[in-house]
Parts: C-alpha cells; sequence; structure tokens
C-alpha cells in the first residue's frame, strides 16, 4: 500500500523530480567518468613506463577529489530533496490529518527516495559508462597516448565507489527527510501553500551608496591582485575577502537598485508585461542575494581553474617541445677541474659522459652525439664577466621587472658566467637542427632563452658592448641575443651562457661536459624501450661504480631525457586539467541545479499569477517570454558578475601557472571554457525554461 | 440597445453515461448601459454561465453575440484579444497580483493592451478617483483592505472601458460594510459611466443593487425580475420573494 502509494506520488509529481533527477544523474555520470579514468586503456599504458609515480599519484588524488565531490553532490542532493519537500507539504498534510502517522508518511518518503535513488543512480551509471567510452578519446590526448583498437571500458571500481558514496549520500537524504517530518505541524503544513510575502523595500540612496562602496572595493581587489606579482598571502586574503564580501552587497544593492532604475523608464516599465515581470525578478531577488552570491563566486572558481588548466596544459607542451631539442643528454663534472684538497674528489667520476656511454655499451644506439665542455670562471680570476655585464644599460629595468616577481632571480652581479667553446658549440647546434654560427677569434655571443631576461639581453646585443674576459677584450660578434639553451628542461630556464672563440678558452679546465645523443630508433614504441634501456644501463653504471649515497653520486651532474621529461610534463598537465575538469564540472551542475530549482519554484508559487494574467487577457507568448526573461536573469547575472571577476582572475592566476612574460594565448582555452559553459549551463537554463513553462501551463489547457 | 445575446446555449460535462448537464437551454440579453445579476444556489450553473461569456469555458451547443460577434465561433489570439479589449472581470477573491502596487495592478490591464505609456498615468488616476481608491495606489496588495482590494480589480477591469464587465461574486469576500461601499460605485459606475456590468451572487441584498435579476435553477432559467421604478428596499424584499420560492438552499444567504 505504502509502495504503491510512493510509486504514485513519483508519476504524479514528475515534473518536480526532474531536475532534481536530471542533477544526480549527470553528477553520478560525471563521478563515474572521472573515477573510470584508471581503468583506461591510454592511463594504463602511461602508467607502464611512468617514471616519477605520476600514476599513484592521480590516483590518491582521485580518492580526495571524488570524497570532496560526493560531498558537493551530497548536499545538492539534500537541497533538492528540501525542495520538493516544500512542494508537497500539503500533501503530507493531508496524510496526516487523515490519520496517517508521521512514522508512515516517513516511509513514504523514504522509499521515494530509495526508488528516485536507485533508479537514477543507474541511469547515471549507464550513462556514464556510456561517456566514459568517448571519454577514452580524451584521457588518450590527455596522456598524450595512442591508442591502437577501441576497447569496451568497464570500471567496477568506478561503479562500486558511485554506488558506496552516493548511496552514503542518500542516506543522509533519507534521514534527513524523516527527521523533518517527524518535526512538522499539521497547521504550518497547510498554511504552508498560502504565503503572505511581505515586499521588504530598501532605500534606494542606501543602494546607490552601497553599490558605489562595494564596486569601489572590488575595483581596488582588482588593481591589488593584477598590478604585480609580488602580492603577499595577507594581501591575497584581504582581496579575496573584499571580493566575496563586495559581490554581495552588489547583488544586495542591485535587488534594491534594479526596479528603482528601471520604473524610472516610464515608456519601457508600462510596457506589455514588463512591470510584471521586473517586480516578480525584484521580489525574487530580494530572496536570493545569498545564494547568488555563493553561485556568482562557485563559478568563478569554475570559470577560473577551467580556462587556466586548459591554458596551462596547452603552454607546459608546448614549452618543453621547444626545450628538448635531442633525445637525452648526460652531463658529468670534470674531476680535474676541483681543487686538489676538496676532500670528495676521490668519490668523483672518473669518466667523460662519453666513456661511460661506450663502456656501458650504449654507443650503438644512437645515430649521432655531440660532447660540450662547459667552462667556468675561477673565484681568483682576473677580469670575471658576471651576468649583470651582459644586461648593459638594461640592468635597472631588470631589477625593474623582477622586483615583483616570486622567481626572483639572484643578485645577477654575482652571477659568474658559463663559458662554451664556438666549435662545441656548432657541433651542438648542429645535433640540434640549427645552423653553425661563425665568429671572430675577439667576439662573443650570448645564449638564453629565460623569459624575462633573454629579451633584456637581446636589447643589450643591440647595443653591443665590449667585455673582458682573462685579459680578452671581446666584442659582440652579432647584434642580438642566440634563443637556446645546453640543458635539456621542462622550461626555458637558461639565463645566459657566453660563448667565445676556441683560443680563448686555451689552457682552461672544463668544469663539465655535455654529451648529446639522437637514438636511432624512430617509431615511438622503439624509442621508448631504447629509452629504457639507457636510462637503466646508466643508473646501473653509477650505481656499481659510484656509491656514495644510496641513490647519489658525487659528480655525476645531469642526466635526462627527452621521453623522461616529456612523461613528467604530461603527467603534471594531464592532473591539472583533469582537477580543472572535474571540479569544474561538479561546480557548474551545482550552480547550475540551484538557480534552476530556485526558479521552478518559483515558478510552482506563482502559478495564480499568471492564471491572473490570463484572465486579463495576457497573450501566452508574452507570459512566456516574460518568464524567459525572469529565468534569464537569474542565470545571467552571476555568471556576468563572476566572468567579470574572471578576468581578473585568470589576469592574477595566469603568470603563477603560465609564466610571466609568457605569450601564451588564453584564447583557445577561454573559448573551451566557454563552450563547456554554454553547453551545461546554458542547457540547465533551457530545462528550466521549459519545466517552468510548463509548471506555469499546468493548469490553463 | 442590445449588447449581450445569449442563444439556446447548452454546456454539459462528463462523458455519454454521466451527463451533467449544468447549463440546459438559457437565452436572455443584456441591453447597453444595463445593470444584471444573475442569482442562483451552488451548483445552478450561473458561474458555468459567466464562464462561458467570457469565454474561458466553451458551450456545447448555443450561440453568444457581444454586439455583433459570436464568441462561440472565436479561438487563438483572436479570442484573446476579444477578451482583452471587450471584457473585463472581477473576481471574489480579487485576484490582484501580490507583487505589484495598486497602481501598477491597474496599468498592467493597460499595458497588456499595449496602451502607449504616456496615456497610462492618465487613464489610471482617472478611474482611481472613480472608485475613491486614489491613496491606496502605491500600496500592495497585503498593506490594504479587502474592499480596498476589490475596488482596486474593479478599476482594473473597467480601465480599458470594456463593452462588458463581468463580476463573480465581488462581494463574496467582503464585510457588509465594504461590500455596501463596492455596490454604490458599481451603481455609480453603471448610471453615471453607462458602465454595462453582469454581476452574479447568491447574496440577495448584492443583487438588490441591479436593475435586473435572473433567477437560474439546476441549469435553467427559473425566474427573472425587473427594478423598474422601485426602491432598492422595495426591489430587495421581491427579490427575497422568489429566492424563498426557489427552495431552502439560498434562505441563508441573505
Amino acid at each position: 500500500m505504502l509502495f504503491k502509494l510512493s510509486v504514485n506520488n513519483i508519476c504524479k509529481s514528475i515534473k518536480d523530480y526532474a531536475v532534481y533527477f536530471f542533477t544526480i544523474v549527470i553528477g553520478v555520470s560525471i563521478f563515474y567518468l572521472f573515477n573510470s579514468i584508471e581503468e583506461q586503456e591510454a592511463f594504463k599504458k602511461f602508467i607502464a613506463n611512468d617514471p616519477e609515480n605520476m600514476g599513484s599519484v592521480i590516483r590518491t588524488l582521485l580518492k580526495g577529489l571524488s570524497v570532496f565531490v560526493s560531498i558537493v553532490l551530497g548536499l545538492l542532493i539534500i537541497y533538492a530533496s528540501r525542495f520538493l519537500m516544500k512542494r508537497r507539504n500539503r500533501e503530507f498534510a493531508i496524510y496526516l490529518m487523515l490519520g496517517m502517522g508521521k512514522r508512515k508518511v516517513s516511509a513514504i518518503l523514504f522509499i521515494e527516495t530509495l526508488l528516485i535513488g536507485v533508479f537514477s543512480l543507474a541511469v547515471g551509471l549507464i550513462l556514464g559508462i556510456g561517456l566514459s567510452q568517448f571519454m577514452s578519446a580524451l584521457v588518450a590526448n590527455l596522456f598524450e597516448a595512442d591508442l591502437d583498437s577501441y576497447r569496451f571500458v568497464l570500471s567496477f571500481r568506478a561503479a562500486k565507489r558511485a554506488v558506496i558514496y552516493f548511496g552514503i549520500a542518500y542516506l543522509v537524504v533519507m534521514l534527513f527527510n524523516s527527521f523533518m517530518v517527524s518535526k512538522c505541524k499539521i497547521l504550518d503544513l497547510i498554511q504552508s501553500g498560502k504565503r503572505s510575502e511581505k515586499l521588504k523595500l530598501k532605500n534606494p540612496w542606501l543602494c546607490v551608496v552601497i553599490f558605489i562602496i562595494s564596486s569601489a572595493a572590488l575595483a581596488y581587489a582588482y588593481h591589488t591582485v593584477t598590478k604585480s606579482f609580488d602580492i603577499s598571502s595577507k594581501e591575497l586574503l584581504l582581496c579575496i575577502a573584499l571580493g566575496g564580501i563586495s559581490t554581495f552587497f552588489i547583488f544586495w544593492s542591485i535587488s534594491g537598485l534594479a526596479l528603482k532604475l528601471i520604473m524610472s523608464f516610464k515608456g519601457g516599465y508600462y510596457k506589455g508585461l514588463n512591470c510584471f515581470t521586473f517586480r516578480q525578478i525584484s521580489s525574487k531577488m530580494n530572496t536570493m542575494v545569498v545564494s547568488m552570491t555563493l553561485i556568482c563566486l562557485i563559478l568563478f572558481v569554475t570559470i577560473c581553474s577551467l580556462s587556466v588548466s586548459f591554458a596551462f596544459r596547452d603552454s607546459f607542451n608546448k614549452e618543453f617541445r621547444d626545450c628538448c631539442p635531442t633525445d637525452m643528454e648526460l652531463v658529468i663534472t670534470n674531476k680535474k677541474f676541483l681543487s686538489d684538497n676538496n676532500k670528495n674528489r676521490d668519490k668523483f667520476i672518473n669518466e667523460t659522459p662519453d666513456e661511460i656511454i661506450s663502456k656501458t655499451g650504449l654507443s650503438d644506439v644512437f645515430s649521432e652525439t655531440s660532447l660540450v665542455n662547459i667552462y667556468m670562471q675561477k673565484k681568483d680570476e682576473e677580469n670575471i664577466v658576471y651576468m649583470s655585464d651582459l644586461l648593459g644599460s638594461h640592468l635597472g629595468e631588470y631589477y625593474e621587472k623582477v622586483r615583483d616577481s616570486i622567481y626572483m632571480i639572484e643578485n645577477v652581479e654575482k652571477i659568474k658566467l658559463q663559458i662554451l667553446s664556438i666549435d662545441d658549440f656548432n657541433k651542438m647546434w648542429e645535433l640540434f637542427g640549427k645552423d653553425p654560427i661563425s665568429i671572430g677569434k675577439d667576439e662573443y655571443f650570448v645564449l638564453s632563452d629565460e623569459k624575462i631576461i633573454y629579451p633584456l639581453m637581446d636589447k643589450a646585443a643591440e647595443e653591443g658592448h665590449e667585455i673582458n674576459f682573462g685579459g680578452h677584450k671581446l666584442k659582440p660578434a652579432l647584434d642580438k641575443t642566440v634563443y637556446g639553451a645546453v640543458d635539456l628542461s621542462s622550461n626555458h630556464i637558461n639565463s645566459a651562457i657566453l660563448v667565445v672563440d676556441d683560443s680563448v678558452l686555451e689552457g682552461r679546465e672544463p668544469m663539465m661536459r655535455a654529451f648529446h645523443g639522437n637514438y636511432k630508433a624512430k617509431s615511438k614504441a622503439e624509442k621508448q624501450k631504447v629509452d629504457k634501456e639507457v636510462k637503466d644501463k646508466i643508473m646501473q653504471f653509477v650505481k656499481d661504480n659510484y656509491h656514495v649515497n644510496k641513490d647519489e653520486a658525487n659528480g655525476f651532474s645531469y642526466f635526462t631525457t627527452k621521453l623522461a621529461i616529456s612523461e613528467m610534463v604530461i603527467g603534471i598537465s594531464a592532473i591539472v586539467t583533469f582537477i580543472g575538469l572535474y571540479l569544474g564540472l561538479t561546480f557548474l551542475i551545482t550552480c547550475a541545479a540551484i538557480i534552476a530549482l530556485k526558479q521552478l519554484s518559483e515558478c510552482a508559487d506563482s502559478v495564480e499569477r499568471y492564471e491572473m494574467l490570463r484572465k486579463i487577457g495576457a497573450e501566452e507568448n508574452s507570459i512566456s517570454r516574460s518568464l524567459l526573461i525572469q529565468t534569464g536573469t537569474f542565470f545571467l547575472l552571476p555568471l556576468l558578475l563572476a566572468i567579470i571577476h574572471s578576468i581578473y582572475g585568470i589576469k592574477f592566476a595566469k603568470p603563477l601557472m603560465i609564466g610571466i612574460f609568457s605569450s601564451q594565448t588564453m584564447i583557445p582555452s577561454i573559448i573551451a571554457t566557454a563552450a563547456l559553459i554554454v553547453a551545461i549551463y546554458g542547457g540547465y537554463f533551457l530545462i528550466t525554461y521549459f519545466c517552468g513553462r510548463s509548471v506555469i501551463r499546468s493548469r490553463h489547457k | 440597445m442590445e449588447l449581450l445575446k445569449i442563444k439556446n446555449i447548452e454546456k454539459y460535462y462528463g462523458s455519454r453515461s454521466n451527463l451533467t448537464k449544468a447549463i440546459d437551454d438559457i437565452s436572455f440579453s443584456v441591453a447597453n448601459g444595463e445593470f444584471i445579476g444573475i442569482m442562483g444556489a451552488s451548483g445552478s450553473g450561473k458561474t458555468t454561465l459567466l464562464n462561458c461569456i467570457s469565454t474561458i469555458d466553451r458551450v456545447t451547443a448555443g450561440n453568444i453575440f457581444l454586439e455583433d460577434t459570436d464568441v462561440t465561433h472565436l479561438k487563438g489570439s483572436k479570442l484573446n484579444q476579444f477578451r482583452r479589449e471587450k471584457l473585463g472581470f472581477i473576481f471574489q477573491d480579487f485576484n490582484l497580483l501580490d507583487t505589484l502596487t495598486a497602481y501598477e495592478n491597474i496599468s498592467l490591464a493597460l499595458s497588456i493592451q499595449k496602451y502607449p505609456a504616456k496615456d497610462i498615468d492618465i487613464a489610471v488616476r482617472d478611474v482611481a478617483e472613480k472608485l475613491g481608491i486614489t491613496d491606496v495606489l502605491s500600496k500592495y496588495p497585503y498593506q490594504m483592505s479587502g474592499g480596498q482590494k476589490q475596488r482596486v480589480a474593479s478599476a482594473r477591469a473597467i480601465v480599458t472601458k470594456p463593452k462588458l464587465v463581468l463580476a463573480d461574486e465581488p462581494t463574496g469576500a467582503l464585510d457588509s460594510k465594504s461590500a455596501k461601499m463596492l455596490l454604490e460605485r458599481f451603481e455609480y459606475l453603471n448610471k453615471d459611466n453607462g458602465t454595462t456590468i453582469m454581476m452574479v451572487t447568491h447574496d440577495s441584498f448584492t443583487a438588490s443593487y441591479t436593475s435586473r435579476v435572473i433567477f437560474i435553477k439546476d441549469g435553467k432559467i427559473f425566474s427573472e425580475l425587473s427594478r423598474g421604478n422601485d426602491s432598492r428596499k422595495q426591489f430587495f424584499d421581491r427579490i427575497i420573494d422568489v429566492v424563498t420560492l426557489l427552495g431552502g438552499d439560498m434562505s441563508d444567504a441573505v
């Protein structure tokens, strides 16, 4: 009997349940989608040759995020079910008046929640499983893996996790509902349909003042976060607090002000249903200031995290390709360079990098190689060339640029430059696939690619000034600075290296030798195999011969391969994108669902009013238009302010995530974010509008 | 001059096996400038009749002419337009929009008819003066008394200068003092403004303000009374007589 009643209730109020159902289904499918990533072919491939343990990092992250996401969605479900409860107060009152016990009413609700829960969970999982088939393409792209063939993916682990997490959320909802029923009084339930809403009118002048003050506060916060990169955490917290509070007051004052403003345009206000529409909006807005503020802030976080994470991935991936011109690099410190009284000298590696390569039998894997001697100026030398000497008149400008930076580079006056010979440089340069550069005996040029210092050095080189090095007066060979670096790395970090003629360096002992090599292997799979062999053999060699510490060997300066860097880069950017997407989507759904529920409950409460409008002869079209304007306002207003927030938020976050003077454009990632928001937020908007329209038409046939 | 002509209308509810005749062959006509009352017990069909005239409900058979238009043949936007331009409504429970002020409630009826905004103010203030609600124009429905609300609703109904004002139990939710005040206003509108009013009521006192009363019982016209040159008191007594004849149902409704 109770079961039948519950089923009937659900069928009856299917319209009310639509948004609730839709939200849970999307929530569950997103939850499944992201949790099923572990079963994706591409992810497994990535884990298989993963050096930095990225896989387990992602797994841990996934678990943590999923707990957080399920809490957010759980709260949303509670909120939505409260909305449904309110809609049905009258019905409960009838049950209670007919003598049904509160426990039985609770049981009806319990069964209903259970049914809806099981059903939506099932639909959500099915949808998730369906979507995860498409997700494999995305994951493959994320981890840059080639998918050989399509494979059906079904993650029991993700499904189990979804069932458990959402099961708990439902349990909480059911307990909450039962609690609400046991607490209510019949009289309140009966009268809940009649509401005598009193309109609180705000003093318009107060609104104007508060609007101006909060706009000014926002402007100040915007200015502070974007003016420099050296923002202290205290200032940042102040700005965040200011932003949040002024968002609230802007909505508060708009809710009091907008109507007055519109009313002053008599021609527009007294036209068609306009005055009804704006009154509806303003009365609703008064009760929605807090939720609009929260939604606006969540949207702001969503937009920023989505667009910045997309851009981060783009720039990170692009940059690393520039920075890795060869397949591997091995740098070994020259033992002879060290002074005789260095205690650790005996423990240093004897071999040069090329000797290590041949000793480990790796010579055959390389198609081409180069060996570069890197020289260092000693402390006791005369005429030391410091980095500041290369900046010339732009030294002040440099300090100005880095002053506010969190990436403060040490005193450039004290950094001694490293030096290469032109012959070595050209050999390496050819290996990098670039044209050799020729210079005269008393000439020099500079190799640099660091984002702040490079453009300044380039300008300084244009002016051209002589430097004094080891008794040689050197003139600039080029009117520019050469863009590049010796070491393979994930981003541009080479401040400056001096390149001079071989004769200038005669009699000097190099400090380090850098070996670069390209593999013979051509295909990606072969390269991976070779790369693993190279890594294993070199690490083994170092371990066998130089076990100073457990993992470390003195004089073993730097060893990396392009693939190792690429995996790290892919891993990090995948994690960032992943978090951005996961949280972004969850937040987006939450915001949209809250507005949708609010708007629908408003429609249900206003059925009488719309009926009234029809009776006095309003056209169905203009009633629909009025509803469209109302729904649109509540969806657009928080989004609008969130977009304004985001412009500055992204400006602030971009240098942190991507680099200060990166030329990386944000436009593609902003477009991707916008598309995502339009799809989900817009989808909710349309559903809300159509559901709302059918609600207000329900009594009208 | 004949404004409204109702010709042999019928309204059936339910299926063939379980038929309810809400209106069973009713015909009468209303002249321009008349104040006509429709009386009957609950379930007699008086509200159905009003709904059919007001085009909210459709007749099963018969015709309703307002001026030269047969409203039973109107459809869609034509119907809306007709309702908007020719009819004014007053309801028992006022049906004011609680989010709007009295002024806006009245002006809404005009702006729906696409009245130029500059003319709205004059029209609203003019009608408000006639109904004595100038001082409550800026108030919200919850700040007004029942009588004030009903007068605002009446102002909304007549501000568009409709051919016919339909009032469904307008005094039903009012105390006797407010009811009397409202009815005096109706009388004034009818006499001095020439507004044609058709009022459904089951209250003999309310009906006594009209110039003619039609009694309905079980979907048929039971009787008809014209006020003629009687005073309101005399007319009231005659109505009471008919009501007594109609049956006990209405005797409590005085």
